[in-house]
């Protein structure tokens, strides 16, 4: 990006891969000032973490510029309505009150608001939000090698979103298969088209299925489900459901946002005890958890945390 | 209250610098802890403020305080304080 007069440069311009420059050229000519979290977050996780996001951004937008456009503003539009909800919470120390089916028809099944700011937010969030990217990292890290060592030949992603951690399962691991599972069309679309950008849409199938009303009878070794618990009015019934789909044997990665407010998210997790209790009760044993904040809180301020479980089904 | 004014407070509270002040040429540049994090944070204190929320358009058009001020002008929100 070339700073006009009025345009505030970016602190540093570090140099960046090109995807990466694109995009950080259209945020800030969209959003002047918010351009500066790519040097921030380079600043942060390095050259690995840049590249990495070249990629994606690559493999979604290359040749698209209105599509590159679009995410940007939805990312930062994203952003924001987050951080208002933030405040809100901040306040209240609830979620604002919404049942599941007025989420799924404000969100989920609301074209205009999935395709154009939700899913292209998430999308970006997970590498821009750096909590977001703490829980890729343990994801890789922790949860990769299980899966590599289980010599897994099939997965489940339950509650896909972007389909941004299929995709991980898929690239990481060229031998297995996918399948995911979600409830929104909009989703299903966007995960296709991510899943297709990466060249995986021959290992990978998507079902329009709740698994609640509809329970998966055939168990997997691997089991996935990001970001889902939340978006419950009760999530054990659902983790019930993710139990069942895990074979004995095999391993589990669940994550829940704590006290992260946003349009749909319903069930309030303050602790990351209260997750372990109702894995535990859905039958789900927790070996190793991370916990991640989105950034340093001031005093006696509540600000958005995820965490991440690694599981398997207890013994019976 | 004038709307400097009423701003003033927000810009401190949100860059933590209780001496910072607050002119129609303020920019990003001036102040170290402008970064993205607190710029939506200090958007979102604006808005509370001044009750309103911010469109796309307008927040693509705000490159230092001046600019602000001709966004709260012409919603008309430079004209009344509150008690």
């Amino acid at each position: 990006m070339t700073p006009t007069p009025d345009t505030p440069a970016p602190s540093t311009m570090l140099p960046k891969p090109p995807a990466l420059g694109a995009f950080e050229a259209e945020l800030g000519r969209q959003f002047p000032y918010l351009a500066r979290v790519v040097d921030k977050r380079l600043e942060t996780f390095g050259a690995p973490w840049a590249d990495e996001f070249d990629r994606e951004l690559d493999a979604m937008f290359r040749g698209q510029p209105d599509k590159l456009a679009q995410a940007a503003r939805g990312y930062a539009m994203f952003s924001l309505d987050a951080m208002r909800l933030q405040k809100k919470f901040e306040k209240t120390r609830r979620y604002e009150a919404k049942t599941y089916a007025e989420a799924a028809r404000e969100v989920y099944h609301n074209r205009e608001y999935m395709v154009d700011l939700y899913l292209p937010g998430i999308l970006l969030s997970h590498y821009l939000w750096p909590h977001h990217y703490r829980q890729l990292q343990f994801f890789r890290q922790a949860y990769l090698p299980l899966v590599t060592q289980l010599r897994a030949e099939l997965f489940y992603d339950v509650g896909i979103g972007t389909g941004f951690y299929s995709r991980q399962m898929l690239s990481a691991i060229p031998e297995i298969r996918g399948v995911g599972f979600d409830i929104s069309e909009h989703s299903m679309e966007f995960t296709r088209s991510l899943i297709s950008a990466w060249g995986h849409a021959p290992r990978y199938l998507i079902r329009r299925q709740d698994i609640v009303e509809a329970p998966v009878e055939t168990p997997a070794a691997c089991v996935i489900s990001v970001e889902v618990l939340e978006h419950l009015e009760n999530p054990i019934p659902f983790l019930r459901g993710v139990a069942s789909m895990l074979s004995r044997e095999g391993v589990g990665f669940i994550t829940a946002a704590l006290t992260a407010p946003n349009a749909d998210h319903i069930y309030l997790y303050n602790e990351v005890d209260e997750v372990i209790s109702q894995l535990d009760e859905a039958g789900l044993r927790t070996d190793l958890f991370q916990e991640e904040i989105a950034y340093e809180p001031k005093v006696d301020e509540p600000v958005p945390r995820v965490a991440a479980f690694i599981v398997r089904r207890k013994a019976v | 209250m004038s709307v400097i004014g009423r701003l003033t407070p927000i810009f401190r509270d949100v860059f933590g610098d209780p001496a910072l002040v607050v002119t129609p040429e303020l920019k990003a540049d001036a102040v170290p802890t402008w970064d993205s994090l607190n710029h939506i944070n200090l958007i979102v204190a604006i808005e509370a403020e001044f009750d309103f929320e911010f469109t796309a358009e307008e927040l693509g058009s705000m490159t230092k305080v001046a600019d602000l001020l001709t966004i709260l002008s012409q919603r008309g929100l430079d004209r009344v304080a509150p008690s």
